[in-house]
């Protein structure tokens, strides 16, 4: 009897195993659960395909971009609105990953790991999210790009809370082109259209890429504020020739910027080195990736180890191999205007449950980039540059900084066209991108889609 | 009515929670930290040395073997030399065919002799004196946490039912008198069952029936909300299963006439498996359900208490291989006959059981090896021979990938469960409950969905522990019969249990089997409530206040018929 009683320990093994297994079971749920059940299959969420268990997504103003009704998802009355903002707001299909639907989909749907979806069975639907985009400053910017492929994005330094976001090409939701159309891409009409190119484009800088160049050059140089350089529309620098646009004559170092002058900086990055530069890109947030509503963001690419002297000439005006972010550089043009300390842009303000209680909160994230010294000198050469050559009267009354760029892109292909600036109105402080995709001339094609969209967010704040 | 609930849901939530892992957590703390109550039914006092013995086994075995109650290790003294057994017209000795005898004040005895307070008996020189007790009860000295008040557990379990019948009271939309009626009437039955176990079956301790009721409550909640009608058919099975369950404690109490039981048992068994086979149709890629005069039942369920009982049996006589063999022979058959159902998960559950129960028997590994090896060849040879049995496990550890077509139930199952989080999102609020077998062998989702994942993970980690709590009290039995048949009952339910929850859940292949004492089914009900009684009878205190009352013959304990010298230990497992 005791010797049978022993044996019964052999149970004791299957005991451990269900116990082991039920772990890893536990370790599953709590590992995978959000994923789980936040998938499409799940009828909680979804009904005929369609992300009914979401709550809405609100523009700033209240503005309702999002919402279900009557057991469909529906979306803002206005198309301009529903196209500019179809990004941020995202699609219920998940082809626009970054989008607030597919990226904060557990808290639309107010999913919690403790509670599952019981605020979505009690209430019938789940969290609002509340975003910081305004969307008629979207709508504007959406009409300033004409159709064009890009991205424009605007935010305040101050906050970190992102404007605008318009990212083209877009499509009206309520409308989507066909799937063969999408497929067929007739004249790259639709290329990438499901990303997000503020955060997951990469653009050759061309002329912006100066900033990055003059903040190296204030580091690297000690002697640049005696910097004196005679433009003759051409310089051999390494064996390789620069060139630029017109002939800018005799110039200082801050004269060389507001003029774009190519020849000026293959000149003074030869001082700088490549490696410095590098260094100098990587303190700014080269090769670092961003976070942007749970998403990462694209990180700029910059590699300067094996660039000959040319190549370094060509790569300090931003036509080397660097490639940029525009969520980098709104950063670092936040950097710029706020003395050195970049507030990383958001466009989630906040996930609010049908009670009302503030579930999630933007916590702004600040990250030191530059000193004030040198944030200063750069945001008065920027001033310089709009002041001087591309005309205060684009900017009214927002004492605008700014810095265009004209990126050569692949033969036969028209440059891309960048503006990057900031304003330094207390009262209004904005920080832009904007970039057109072969647009052509950096201060006829970007300059005045900036100047559209910068003059909308000055009214909606005066 | 209907709104009123609905305001009241988010407390019932929690009260449902409160309440079942108060239960479970309290009956369970109550199962480990009893004391025993056994009484002290009589003293054997050295006449030199005036050292005591107590005597509060119904059979206690003196001899120099180390497996004997009373270890006596001298050299006059055999390996098993006596038993002293309680029967009820006192003290009864027997000789177990020992070297040296026994005599009783003096005088050899011949096989047995009725003993008395005062009598002196010498076994292999050395001589006790007999001290009768007054067949008083030890008080029971357990801590509050051994003392459980039954009372309250009850009215909780009323709480309980109410609330779930509350939630209940419109499946479907509609008001289902069905089911109003359906709960009160298990409340009845758990009072009915309480009073007469208490007073007519002399028990006084419920903790493994609270549990089973508690599980119960689920249970029935899940199939009212998704099948007002066949929700009275469920609780007519747990009806079933609480009768079920009391014959068989009674008949346990009779362990003596348990062998003769068993061929008849075991010739039903597999009479009715092999009808089975032989006259029932086709469901759902299975043929393991036998329809008669409108009632259709599962009869491996049946054969599932049978096939426990046979084996914990059959094997008390002796443990050699040899006796083995004819349980070995049962548990081929049965385990066969499922197979040719395509009833796969409980023949594998059935072989689970014939593996424990033949080691705990036997402890012969050899044996075992080869029975499991010659298993393990069978299957791989079925998955051979007919390739579509093995297409029914291929999506296994690949469920995500097929999602909608062979991981259908398993992803559901997975996705529905995370959805409902720790609490739960409310009776009848699932949509798990949609899908095919839900109340079934998907039962475990519908639980995690509806009642949240600390109930659902509570239900299979309560039977890992009562499983502990039987091996840990295995050797406290009164008899090897119980210790076998109680092992062996609770280990087919924590396998059953791991079956189909890792079944549904992709950490086993899904083989289709019910969850003990929660999914909707009969016969798996009434099955489980037998089983259960299997598990009580390990608890010594199941049979404390039982007095027997035989004939005056009295049934004779067990003597083998040679002892097996060579080995040593035999005999040690006759002392039942």
């Amino acid at each position: 009897m005791k010797t049978t009683a022993k044996r019964s320990i052999a149970l004791l093994l299957l005991v451990a195993m269900v116990l082991g297994g039920l772990g890893v079971l536990g370790y599953r749920f709590a590992v995978n659960g959000e994923k789980w059940a936040t998938l499409r299959a799940n009828e909680h969420l979804t009904e005929n395909g369609s992300f009914v268990g979401a709550g809405n997504v609100l523009d700033r103003n209240g503005e309702v971009l999002a919402f279900t009704e009557n057991g469909e998802r529906n979306y803002n009355n206005s198309e301009r609105i529903r196209k500019s903002t179809l990004h941020i707001v995202g699609d219920t299909e998940g082809y626009i990953s970054s989008g607030v639907q597919t990226a904060y989909k557990s808290q639309l749907s107010g999913y919690s790991p403790l509670t599952g979806f019981y605020t979505l069975e009690r209430y019938g639907k789940g969290n609002d999210v509340v975003l910081t985009i305004d969307s008629k400053v979207s709508a504007v910017a959406y009409d300033a790009l004409k159709g064009r492929k890009g991205v424009v994005a605007a935010y305040n330094y101050k906050t970190g809370e992102i404007l605008c976001s318009v990212s083209s090409p877009n499509y009206d939701i309520e409308d989507k082109p066909s799937a063969e159309d999408i497929e067929k891409n007739k004249d790259g009409k639709y290329d990438g259209l499901y990303l997000n190119r503020l955060i997951d484009g990469l653009y050759t800088p061309g002329s912006t890429f100066k900033v990055i160049t003059s903040i190296s050059a204030l580091q690297n140089i000690p002697d640049i504020h005696s910097f004196q350089y005679k433009c003759t529309g051409e310089e051999v620098v390494d064996g390789v020739k620069v060139t630029c646009p017109k002939k800018h004559g005799e110039m200082d170092f801050h004269e060389c910027f507001s003029s774009s002058c190519n020849c000026a900086f293959a000149v003074m990055s030869q001082e700088i080195g490549s490696l410095p530069l590098e260094q100098t890109a990587r303190e700014l947030g080269f090769g670092e990736v961003f976070l942007f509503g749970n998403k990462n963001t694209a990180a700029s690419i910059i590699d300067l180890a094996a660039a000959s002297g040319g190549d370094l000439a060509w790569a300090s005006v931003g036509q080397y191999d660097t490639l940029v972010n525009p969520y980098h550089m709104l950063t670092l043009m936040g950097a710029v205007a706020n003395k050195g300390d970049a507030v990383l842009p958001f466009a989630v303000e906040s996930v609010v449950s049908p009670k009302g209680r503030v579930v999630e909160k933007a916590e702004p994230e600040v990250k030191s980039y530059i000193t004030p010294v040198i944030a200063d000198e750069i945001s008065q050469m920027m001033r310089e540059a709009v002041e001087d050559k591309y005309g205060d009267g684009n900017f009214e009354n927002l004492s605008m900084c700014g810095k265009t760029g004209t990126a050569e892109v692949e033969d036969g292909k028209k440059p891309h066209s960048w503006f990057v600036g900031f304003s330094q109105n207390e009262q209004c402080p904005i920080a832009i991108v904007v970039v057109v995709e072969n647009g052509g001339w950096g201060s006829s094609t970007a300059l005045p889609v900036a100047s559209k969209v910068m003059k909308e967010i000055y009214k909606s704040v005066s | 009515m209907q709104e009123f609930i609905v305001t009241l849901e988010p407390f019932f939530r929690y009260a449902i929670l409160g309440i079942v892992v108060f239960i479970v957590v309290r009956m369970l703390l109550s199962l480990f930290c009893k004391k025993t109550t056994d009484p002290i039914r009589g003293k054997l006092i050295n006449t030199i040395t005036n050292e005591s013995i107590s005597l509060r086994e119904r059979e206690t075995s003196i001899g120099r073997n180390k497996s004997c109650d009373i270890v006596l290790p001298f050299d006059t003294i055999s390996r098993l030399h006596a038993v002293i057994a309680y029967r009820s017209k006192g003290f009864v000795i027997f000789d177990t065919f020992s070297k040296s005898g026994v005599k009783v004040n003096g005088k050899r005895i011949d096989g047995q002799a009725l003993i008395h307070s005062g009598d002196e008996i010498n076994i292999g020189g050395l001589t006790y004196r007999l001290s009768e007790g007054k067949y008083k009860f030890i008080k029971d000295k357990s801590s509050w946490l051994g003392a459980p008040s039954y009372m309250l557990t009850l009215a909780l379990l009323f709480v309980l039912n109410i609330i779930i019948m509350l939630l209940n009271m419109y499946p479907e939309g509609q008001f289902s008198g069905a089911v109003v009626c359906v709960y009160l009437g298990f409340i009845a039955l758990q009072w009915i069952y309480f009073l007469f176990s208490t007073y007519v079956l002399r028990l006084n301790n419920f903790e493994l029936e609270m549990i089973a009721f508690v599980f119960c409550s689920l249970g029935l909640g899940v199939v009212g909300s998704m099948y007002p009608n066949a929700v009275l058919k469920q609780l007519l099975a747990v009806v079933l299963g609480v009768v079920g369950f009391c014959v068989i404690l009674v008949i346990l109490r009779y362990v003596e006439s348990l062998r003769y039981l068993r061929w008849i048992l075991a010739g039903c068994a597999l009479g009715i498996l092999a009808l089975t086979l032989v006259i029932a149709e086709p469901t759902n890629g299975a043929r393991n359900w036998l329809s008669l005069g409108g009632i259709s039942i599962q009869p491996s369920e049946l054969v599932k208490v049978a096939f426990v009982f046979v084996g914990a049996v059959t094997l008390d006589r002796l443990q050699s291989i040899r006796s083995l063999t004819s349980y070995i022979v049962f548990s081929v058959a049965c385990v066969g006959f499922l197979f040719l159902m395509f009833d796969f998960g409980t023949a594998l559950i059935f072989f689970f059981t014939f593996v424990l129960i033949a080691f705990m028997r036997s402890g012969d590994l050899k044996t075992l090896s080869i029975v499991c090896g010659v298993a393990a060849l069978g299957a791989v040879a079925i998955l051979i021979l007919k390739p579509y049995v093995a297409s029914r496990f291929s999506t296994y550890l690949h469920v995500w990938e097929y999602m909608d077509e062979g991981g259908y139930q398993q992803t559901r199952t997975l996705i529905y469960s995370a959805s409902g989080g720790l609490f739960g999102l409310g009776l009848g609020n699932g949509e798990l409950r949609n899908i095919f077998a839900a109340a079934e062998d998907l039962v475990f989702g519908v639980i995690s969905e509806e009642f949240g994942l600390i109930i659902s993970f509570l239900i299979p980690i309560t039977y890992c522990i009562i499983a502990i709590w039987a091996v840990v009290n295995g050797k406290k039995a009164k008899s090897t019969f119980y210790t076998l048949a109680g092992v062996g009952a609770i280990g087919m339910i924590v396998f059953q249990s791991m079956l189909s929850i890792f079944g549904i859940t992709d950490l086993l292949p899904l083989t289709g089997v019910t969850l003990p004492f929660i999914s909707k089914g009969g016969t798996s009900i009434i099955c489980c409530f037998c089983l259960l009684a299997f598990i009580k009878s390990i608890d010594t205190r199941s049979f404390a206040n039982f007095k027997p009352e035989l004939t005056p013959e009295d049934i004779p304990i067990t003597v083998p018929k040679k002892v097996n010298k060579r080995r040593g230990v035999a005999g040690n497992e006759n002392n039942s």
